[in-house]
Order: C-alpha cells, then structure tokens, then sequence
C-alpha cells in the first residue's frame, strides 16, 4: 500500500506515493477505492461481476498540480453522478498537462454501504505533486466530507 | 500566532496590514479567542479581508473554525458598485445548508418518550439518512427544474406542505434569482434521487424538548414553554449543491485570473458581482439554494406524517422557522452610518435581523427574528432571537452553530471502546444512526460547547437566548 489517510481538521488529506507520475496516477485510483469503500483491497469482492465496465477519461490541465486535482475531480464524479466505483486503470498515458485513461468500473450496488464515506468535492487545498529526492512521486489531496 | 487587539469582552480586531483592505474582527470571548489564538482560521479571516470591494469589516462569529477559502463562522459583504466579489469559497461546498425547527403539538414529553426508539426508527425509515440512500421521491429532469426556481414552494404546490410554511422561511423558501439553466446536468444528475433526505456527517433530525426558557417573552410569543416538543432538522442541498460549487470553483479559477485578482488561496477564488461569472454563479447558487429549501419541506412533510402515525391526528407540527447558514445574498445593511446594498456572505453563519425588520415575517417582526443554533447530539441546541446590534455591526449575522472542536479521525478514536447509543440513552436520548462511522465522528466531545457559543452572540448585542432544547430523539446519517 503507497497512500495514507491523514487526519485534517473535519475531512481527509490523503498521501499517495508512485515510482513515477503515471503510477502515481494509478496509485490513486486505489487509494481513492479504498478510502470511499472501506475497504483495502478487492480481494474480499468478486473477481468480476457482469455489470463491470471500462469508462474512457480524458483530462487536461495547467500543470501537473492541476491534474492531479482534475483526475480526482474525475474519480469522484465516477462515484456521483455515474454511480460506479473505480477498480483499476487498464491503459493510461499521460504528460504533465493531459492524460488519457481507461479505467475499469463497478456499479455501486455491490457496495456495504455502512462501511461508505460520503465525499463533498475534491478541493485544491493542500493539492500537491512532488517528484522527491529518492525519485518516488508524491501526491497529496484534500476531500471535502 | 495571529496579531489581535480587544475591542470590547466579546469582539477582537485583527488589524489590516499587507492586502488586507479592511480589517478583520471576530466575535468570541476571551476563553474562546484563547482557544483560537493559534488557529490558521484567522488568517483566513485575514485573507478575505484582501478580497476586492469588501466593506466594513472580514468577520467572524465565535464558533468559527478552519474552512476552504473562508472560515466557517465567516461573514464578509462586498460592493457590488465598487467591483466586489462573490466567491463560492464564501458559500461553501453545500449550499443552503441550514435549519429549520418546528414545533410540535398533541403530544406531551412523557407519551412521546415511550414511544422512542420506534419513532427514531420510523424517522430514519421515512427520512432517509445516510450515504448512498436515495429518497422516494424521483423528479422528471423538469420537476427538478421547477424545484431549483421555486424551492420550498415547489413542494407546497404539489401537496408536501402549507401555504403558511413559506411564510416562516428565509426568503420565502425561495430564492427568486436562481436559475437552473447554467447548473450542469451533473449536478442535476446528482442530485435525481436526494430530496427528501438528510445526508450523513453533522447533518440531523432531532426530537427535542424545551428543556430551559431564557427568555419568557420571546417564548411565549413562540408558543413555546418548558417541556414543549420541537423538531430541529439540520441539513443542506445534497450533491446538488456540492457539484453547483464544485463546477463553479473552476469557472472562478479562471475568472479570478481573467480579472487580475491576487488571491491569497486558491479556494478565494472569485469574480465581480455584475460580471458573467459573478451573475452565472449567483443564479446557480440560488438554484441550489432552492433544492435545499425543497428538501427540508419534504422532510417536514414527512416528518408530520410520522409524528401523525404515531400520535393520531391531533398530533401536528407547525413551522416556526428555517434559516440558511450557508448563502451569499443582496440585502440592504449599514456601512458605517449609512445603508447599502451590498452581497452579503454567511459560511456557516445565520442571518439575524431585529425587531422591526421588514423582512422579518409578520408573526416575528415584534421580536426579531428567530436564529436557530443546533448544537451536539449529546447536549443541546439553541432558539434566539436576532437583534438590532446584528443589523449595525454583523450585517444581520449571527452564530451558526457550536464548531468543530476534533477532527473526525480524532473523534472516532475518543469513541473506541464506547457504546454512545448506551452513554446517550442513559441522557434520555435515544439515537438511531445509518453508518457506525458517524456515531463515533459526531460525539459530543466533537464539538465546542454551544451554550458558550451563543453566550458570546448574546453578550455582544448580536441575539437573545430564548429557549434551549434538549434531544430526546436523534436521527444521524
């Protein structure tokens, strides 16, 4: 696991680390399941459920700060307005102004709904995107609950 | 450390230095300026004090506490004639959230406490609670378009209400700007199947019992007297809302450079009042402040419903009023001696014009108008009535609530261990909750105490303590 959930006055600052942006981006993905779903992993779900399907996402952005924001702009309206939940990036590509990404989805039905955080927004509070000294990327983000 | 000065036992300056056009003030007592002293809050008091066309003064109120662009607790109001601003950063993320409290009669304390534990239940039932539970009310996306120009008025027409709800509400429970034309269809989608429930996080309904009366007068006028019945429901504009913010944070952003703002933090983002974004984001934010109006009058209705089902028909509950703590609005108030329109902005703030007020409604306008401050599930809430010091000093502002005094994570883990339904029920409370998580983050621990809260508002001129009301049924999300 390469993310954590920090404490921050009434919502959550999560931390993600990857070897690399795209990987970052990836990591993300987990790290946003995890927080929303309660859950760590998929390995307490069915592998595969019929009503899985690949959403196609294309995001650009000023600089990499401002893309890391909008994709998880675009993770949370998978959640909100398109009632799925992220399971993992099948194909990415990215640059530091512009990503493409197919990432696999499941429907909210399959959820416990008791273990679910409800999320706000994403803010831009404390948004950040560091490669640091040891080469990994970090990536912090703010959710407003 | 933030550099203040006291101006009198219940209010602080923060004096302008840098970009800071005005300074900036905050009402608290000193125990609580204590608390605050260091406290990133106040920078953000700070920080809106640099925002174009603000007038007066950047405040505060005492429950202030740390939010995105503006504190909770803030108020600022900007010319529109000088350049000023709106930001969505002063409205925060859910528009209209607010209160509103009814009083309920046929039914005495004693009765409705043998009942308990099922009405808790058939209030979660009936007003759904909690994340990923919809309502059973499902819009065409044109009924959605009704309810985000009419709002409260919406339901009313087709049968979840009374004429005479609307007239106890802010605005009419209608904010005649609005327009959902520019509201994405994201945020429509967002919000197909939320009206009509609370939500999750600090957001409740309670059964409560008048527990103290402080002010006689005001009560009586209120039908109110020790151990009548209210019901106070705490929430806002759901997804929609959320998503209207969102979306407009971005046009913001570009506004903001388009407009050549210096923004101390990003979530300041603004634009002009009279400007295109300025005008786009009003009318959207109206819009959202409609559907949240709809939504506490679609609580209310069934809210009524229950309490008839459980207690018979004699049993009903009135409105006695509903106020928005998260808005920006054109109203008319004091700049400096003279008066001025000005916009308005309360983030986690109430509105609290005095006696006499044109618009208060006629049955209040002798004593001003009623300020309602939810507190914690544990302890109580607070009726007051708004006064003329609010209408010179806060423009019409007043404390929202009791603020946060632990983070959620922080909060859980003081609740390890413990069973809070059994600590509440051995308090006479008896709560019924969707998500294990939101029992633990909303102890009363959680929270300042309120009583201290509105006692700074009173001490300083802003209200006067009517009524406090102590939870005998609490619904959480």
């Amino acid at each position: 696991m390469v993310w954590r959930f920090i404490d921050h006055t009434a919502d959550v600052l999560i931390e993600v680390q990857g070897q690399d942006w795209p990987h970052l981006l990836r990591e993300a993905v987990d790290a946003f399941r995890a927080y929303l779903t309660g859950t760590d992993s998929l390995a307490d779900e069915a592998k595969e459920s019929k009503d899985d399907r690949l959403v196609e996402l294309e995001i650009t952005g000023e600089e990499v700060a401002d893309l890391w924001v909008r994709w998880w702009r675009a993770l949370l309206r998978l959640w909100t307005v398109e009632e799925v939940y992220p399971l993992g990036v099948m194909e990415l590509s990215c640059t530091d102004h512009r990503l493409q990404a197919k990432v696999a989805t499941r429907s909210l039905e399959h959820l416990d709904w008791e273990l679910c955080e409800d999320v706000k927004a994403v803010t831009w509070h404390q948004a950040e995107v560091q490669q640091q000294s040891d080469g990994f990327w970090r990536g912090t983000i703010v959710l407003d609950l | 450390m933030s550099e203040y000065h006291r101006i009198h036992d219940h209010l602080w300056e923060l004096p302008a230095r840098g970009p800071m056009r005005v300074p900036g003030r905050v009402y608290a007592s000193a125990e609580l300026m204590r608390e605050l002293r260091d406290d990133p809050c106040l920078e953000q008091v700070r920080n809106v004090a640099c925002l174009p066309g603000i007038v007066g003064y950047s405040m505060a109120m005492p429950d202030i506490h740390w939010g995105y662009g503006f504190p909770i607790g803030g108020v600022a109001a900007f010319d529109p004639k000088d350049a000023g601003v709106i930001s969505p950063g002063g409205v925060g993320f859910d528009i209209n959230c607010g209160v509103r409290l009814l009083r309920v009669r046929g039914v005495k304390e004693k009765r409705m406490r043998r009942k308990g534990p099922e009405l808790a239940q058939a209030l979660l039932e009936a007003v759904p609670a909690g994340v990923g539970r919809g309502g059973a009310l499902k819009l065409t996306p044109e009924d959605l378009d009704q309810v985000a120009l009419k709002g409260a008025a919406w339901m009313v027409e087709n049968g979840f209400g009374r004429p005479q709800d609307l007239d106890h509400c802010e605005e009419g429970g209608q904010a005649s700007w609005a327009q959902p034309k520019n509201v994405s269809s994201d945020a429509k989608k967002r919000a197909r199947n939320q009206l009509g429930t609370l939500g999750s996080g600090n957001h409740f309904l309670e059964v409560q019992v008048v527990d103290e009366i402080h002010d006689p007068e005001g009560a009586e006028h209120l039908q109110l007297e020790e151990g009548s019945l209210t019901v106070l429901i705490h929430t806002g504009s759901r997804g929609f809302g959320h998503q209207i913010c969102d979306d407009y944070l971005d046009v913001m952003i570009r506004a903001s450079k388009d407009y050549g703002l210096e923004l101390p933090d990003k979530q300041l983002c603004a634009a002009p009042f009279e400007s295109g974004p300025g005008q786009d984001y009003f009318q959207s934010m109206g819009a959202g402040m409609n559907f949240a109006f709809a939504n506490r009058q679609l609580i209310t209705h069934r809210v009524r419903e229950v309490l008839q089902e459980f207690f018979g028909p004699e049993c009903d509950a009135d409105l006695i009023y509903d106020v928005c703590h998260n808005i920006a609005k054109k109203e008319e108030h004091y700049v400096g001696e003279s008066k001025k329109e000005v916009v308005v902005h309360r983030k986690g703030a109430t509105r609290a014009f005095g006696p006499g007020h044109p618009l208060v409604p006629p049955a209040y306008r002798q004593i001003g108008q009623p300020v309602l401050v939810p507190g914690d599930m544990g302890r109580y809430s607070y009726l007051l009535l708004g006064q003329e010091g609010a209408e010179r000093h806060t423009f019409a502002s007043c404390c929202h609530g009791a603020g946060r005094r632990l983070s959620r994570t922080q909060a859980r883990k003081r609740s390890q261990g413990r069973n809070i339904q059994k600590e509440l029920a051995s308090q006479g409370i008896c709560l019924q909750a969707f998500g294990r998580r939101t029992v633990g983050e909303e102890i009363s621990e959680a929270y300042k105490d309120v009583a201290d809260v509105v006692a700074s508002v009173a001490a300083a001129g802003l209200a006067r303590i009517v009524a406090r009301l102590r939870p005998a049924v609490v619904v959480k999300g």
